[in-house]
């Protein structure tokens, strides 16, 4: 199969920025990219300069973005991206610092991991036992899942989240932080849940699920994220604006069975959203404010019964 | 300069696991070409041996790797792995390593081959995975500085004695040396000295090269691991635990060939056993393009989803085949060296201040034939035992000099390489080299052969001298990283061959067509390969034997 690729190239000893360059080569038919890009190397541009290891998708190092996606090289076949785009476009990662060509800086992504401790703590009580800690079969499922990780940085670089707010700490250092509050053997839960849902936490998830859906691992950073919330709730921790967000957002629809947006900001932000009077004013003069009162939907009680229901099932 | 007590290279298992240890008493620091956490030990898949269950011991573990073995194990230094495996599971346990657990909560076990006991603990198929990153977040919690991306390119010895070493940074693409009372090298295996190897791009020897060249001698390097399941497209892993789990090996005629060779223990013979079947079967015209089939369709859906996630996938991904509806082809390939770089039980080399662990070293715990679940043992206990070690010499010295010569020496060598316009991309050369060892330094061999591959390896080693590069650059210079690499590969293929042609036998993972069977009398001895300008000078050494007299080995 003869493919065609266009790379963005960038040689910090020689380029003012980025460019593009296009290549064409024959491959075999289930050629991955991984592959296409080692034998463009080895053949036509010794310069062209990206991370691989494993091959088989268990290291992390060859994420780029293949068609505007970010995706493992070593896990995405030439001919599929072909069949659906005619050619393959390759750029780095986005929002980290291009080093070279594909290669990024990643230590900001490694800074965010760090932040939420991600090693067993276990309660500093407990005298640990003799042999290994006791597991019941079927209890670590999540821990199983979060652990599939392979710290590729996919999500968090095609996070919708972190790219509007560069703090967000993000969906995988987040289904880290879950895998250890999912642990059984783990004595710091109460003190994760707090870490994890502070601010740049979890409520800054815009729960738009591309985490999830660019995982080329299956871990499901979303669910994870979830799986953190309901916790705090549990716990009630949540002083947090992004959980008052959330709350306001149930009660009102509870109420009304409508979303009362005039009112959320009270809601969430409390008397801070004072700051927000300027904004306000300005939504105002275009005709953006919502009216405050709200008359519930006819089906109201509808409503009310699926938060029964829901209640009830849990 | 930077300054260390101990400077480990290498951020695998063993690297890390040593990194621990020796950080309790002295100053550590670990230097590695990639992230740690994208090491080649995350993709061990089957698991990490050990005699837990109160039916099994450790003595038995020992046994089964003595036979495993062919005996060419030193019988000391695997009574240490098998007695200490137990306490260091349990050590990996209580950091955080998830384990897959039994219907008691403990951890769960299977059978792998060459086991008489189901004694190998695994986390489904992603072992290797959990446990790097467990170990990489004790190193985060204990703030044990790493330098990542750094390829150290050589080890300083002076008056036969360590003093640092020195490495590419790749970022700024600057030499960097560090100066160092002890050196722990966990580089990790070689196997692109073979086509289409289970390993990673990045395992290409490394450690072993540098410690060869600078005075160590590497022992047993004729005994290359052939793993029987291998996807065919690329060489990729499919763990002995499909086995372990209860899938079949069948040829064309749909026949559990396995039924020929090992009776007893059919698909979980020692791996030397099964893949010589399944090249025999390939050879005699009962292969498929190739290939023989792993079947798992029988273990149902589930237990293949639940256990075997990973290898699922790699199947569907790179074969085309899911193994829940049909059976994978596979083949045997290249996949670990039992020979390393010779050690004692503390995993110091034969250079003072030196020390290796984990698939670069050999100890020997493997001998000709490794059991599977007892390499990722083997870096735990023995980077563990190296660790320690080495902060205890390192306490024992004083602060050595450093010839700063050495840091002109490697940049001029480096600048060489950059500055040559007229000779051969490396690629091609490792191309040769690989075709020439898949050719004639396979699964069986025999003198012509190797004589073949002696003599093409030393023509393509005569022409690296002149290796070219594309890349000009000085950052992030992955085409001379590969260059330097591929020199790597060529001294170890040549130590190979070597110690391959003068072993008129067969023995584990060593089968020689016209030296059939084991001969104790002449070659119950480990090879040692020391580098000279001219190529391997090699010397032997006896096998230590504590319990366990060699005897005949069928399964
Ligand atoms: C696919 C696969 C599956 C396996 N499954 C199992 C299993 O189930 N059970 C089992 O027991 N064994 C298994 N093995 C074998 C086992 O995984 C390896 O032998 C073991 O993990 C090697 O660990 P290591 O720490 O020695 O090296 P590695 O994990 O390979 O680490 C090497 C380290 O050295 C660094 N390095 C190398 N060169 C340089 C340099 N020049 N400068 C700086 N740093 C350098 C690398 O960056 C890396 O950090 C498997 C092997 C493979 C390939």
């Amino acid at each position: 199969m003869l493919a065609t690729f266009k790379i963005q190239k960038f040689n910090p000893e020689t380029d003012g920025k980025a460019h593009y360059r296009d290549y064409e080569i024959e491959l075999p038919e289930r050629a991955t990219v991984l592959e296409a890009i080692i034998a463009i190397k080895e053949q036509l541009d010794g310069t062209l300069s990206f991370r691989c290891a494993c091959r088989s998708a268990i290291c992390g190092s060859c994420a780029m973005r293949i068609n505007s996606c970010a995706r493992l090289a070593c896990k995405t076949k030439v001919a599929d991206e072909v069949a659906r785009f005619g050619t393959v476009l390759i750029e780095p990662l986005q929002k980290l610092k291009v080093i070279k060509d594909l290669i990024v800086d990643m230590d900001p992504f490694w800074r965010m991991v760090e932040k939420v401790r991600p090693w067993l703590m276990p309660d500093p009580h407990e005298t640990p036992p003799e042999r290994e800690r006791l597991v019941a079969q079927g209890t670590d499922r999540d821990v199983m899942r979060d652990s599939l990780c392979i710290f590729c940085a996919c999500c968090h670089t095609d996070c919708n989240v972190t790219e509007i707010e560069p703090g967000f700490v993000g969906p995988a250092a987040l289904a880290r932080g879950h895998r250890y509050v999912a642990d059984t053997r783990d004595g710091a839960t109460e003190q994760r849940i707090r870490l994890l849902s502070d601010s740049h936490g979890i409520w800054e998830c815009a729960r738009c699920f591309v985490c999830t859906q660019v995982c080329p691992k299956g871990v499901d950073p979303r669910e994870s994220i979830r799986q953190i919330g309901h916790l705090a709730f549990e716990r009630g921790l949540v002083s947090d604006d992004g959980a008052r967000h959330a709350q306001a957002f149930l009660d009102s629809v509870k109420a009304s069975g409508r979303l009362n947006e005039a009112t959320l900001p009270l809601k969430t932000r409390g008397l801070g959203v004072l700051g927000m009077t300027p904004l306000a004013i300005r939504m105002f003069l275009k005709g953006k404010v919502p009216f405050p009162l709200q008359k519930p939907v006819p089906d109201v009680e509808e409503i009310r019964k699926i938060f029964e229901l829901t209640e009830k099932k849990r | 300069m930077l300054e260390y007590d101990v400077v480990v290279v290498g951020a695998g298992l063993a690297g890390m696991r040593a990194a621990i240890e020796a950080a309790k008493a002295s100053k550590v620091t670990v230097l590695s070409k990639v992230h740690p956490v994208r090491s080649h030990s995350g993709a061990a898949q089957g698991g990490i041996n050990a005699a837990l269950g109160p039916d099994d011991s450790t003595e038995s573990h020992a046994f089964d790797t003595v036979k495993g073995s062919d005996y060419l194990g030193d019988q000391d230094a695997i009574e240490i792995l098998c007695r200490e495996a137990p306490d260091d599971i349990v050590e990996l346990e209580h950091m955080g390593t998830v384990f897959s657990r039994d219907a008691n909560g403990r951890i769960a076990q299977r059978p792998f081959g060459g086991a008489g006991f189901p004694r190998t603990c695994f986390a489904a198929d992603i072992t290797g995975l959990v446990i790097l990153h467990a170990l990489y977040e004790q190193m985060l919690k204990t703030g044990i500085k790493v330098f990542e991306e750094w390829v150290v390119t050589s080890l300083v010895v002076d008056d036969n004695k360590i003093r640092g070493i020195i490495a590419i940074d790749m970022r700024s693409g600057r030499l960097e040396a560090i100066k160092a009372k002890a050196v722990v090298l966990a580089t990790g295996g070689c196997g692109p000295v073979f086509h289409n190897s289970s390993n990673a791009l990045i395992s290409t020897g490394d450690g072993m090269s540098l410690a060869y060249r600078a005075g160590a001698p590497l022992m047993d390097m004729e005994f290359m691991q052939f793993h029987p399941t291998t996807l065919k497209a690329n060489g990729v892993l499919i763990t002995e635990g499909a086995r372990g789990e209860g899938g079949h090996l069948l040829n064309a005629l749909g026949e559990r060939f396995m039924a020929r060779y090992a009776p007893q223990k059919m698909e979980l013979a020692s791996r030397d056993v099964v893949s010589r079947a399944e090249q025999t079967e390939i050879e005699e015209g009962r292969g498929i393009d190739g290939c023989i089939l792993v079947d798992l369709r029988h273990l149902g859906a589930r237990k293949i989803k639940e256990r075997l996630l990973q290898i699922r996938e790699l199947a569907i991904d790179i074969a085309g085949v899911d193994p829940i509806e049909e059976p994978i082809p596979v083949r045997p390939g290249a996949h670990y060296s039992m020979g390393g770089l010779k050690t004692d039980v503390s995993g110091a080399t034969l250079v003072p201040g030196l020390f290796a662990a984990g698939e670069c070293a050999c100890v020997s715990v493997h001998g000709a034939n490794r059991l599977g679940g007892n390499s990722l043992l083997e870096t735990i206990v023995f980077g563990r035992r190296s660790g320690k070690a080495a902060g205890e010499f390192a306490a024992s010295v004083a602060a050595p000099a450093f010839p700063e010569s050495a840091i002109r020496d490697a940049d001029a060598r480096i600048e060489g390489i950059l500055k040559r316009d007229d000779g051969e991309k490396g690629y091609a050369l490792r191309r040769e080299l690989q075709e020439t060892t898949h050719e004639n330094l396979g699964i069986y061999r025999t003198a012509g052969r190797i004589q073949r591959c002696v003599e093409k390896v030393t023509e393509i080693k005569e022409r690296y001298a002149s290796v070219i590069v594309q890349d000009k650059g000085r950052i992030f210079n992955t085409d001379l990283v590969s260059a330097i690499e591929t020199g790597y590969l060529i001294d170890l293929a040549q130590a190979m061959a070597a110690g391959a042609l003068a072993r008129e036998e067969s023995r584990g993972a060593h089968s020689r067509r016209d030296f059939p069977s084991r001969d104790d009398d002449k070659w119950l001895k480990h090879t040692l390969a020391y580098w000279t300008p001219n190529g391997p000078r090699l010397d032997y050494l006896d096998v230590t034997i504590t319990k366990w007299p060699p005897a005949e080995r069928s399964y």
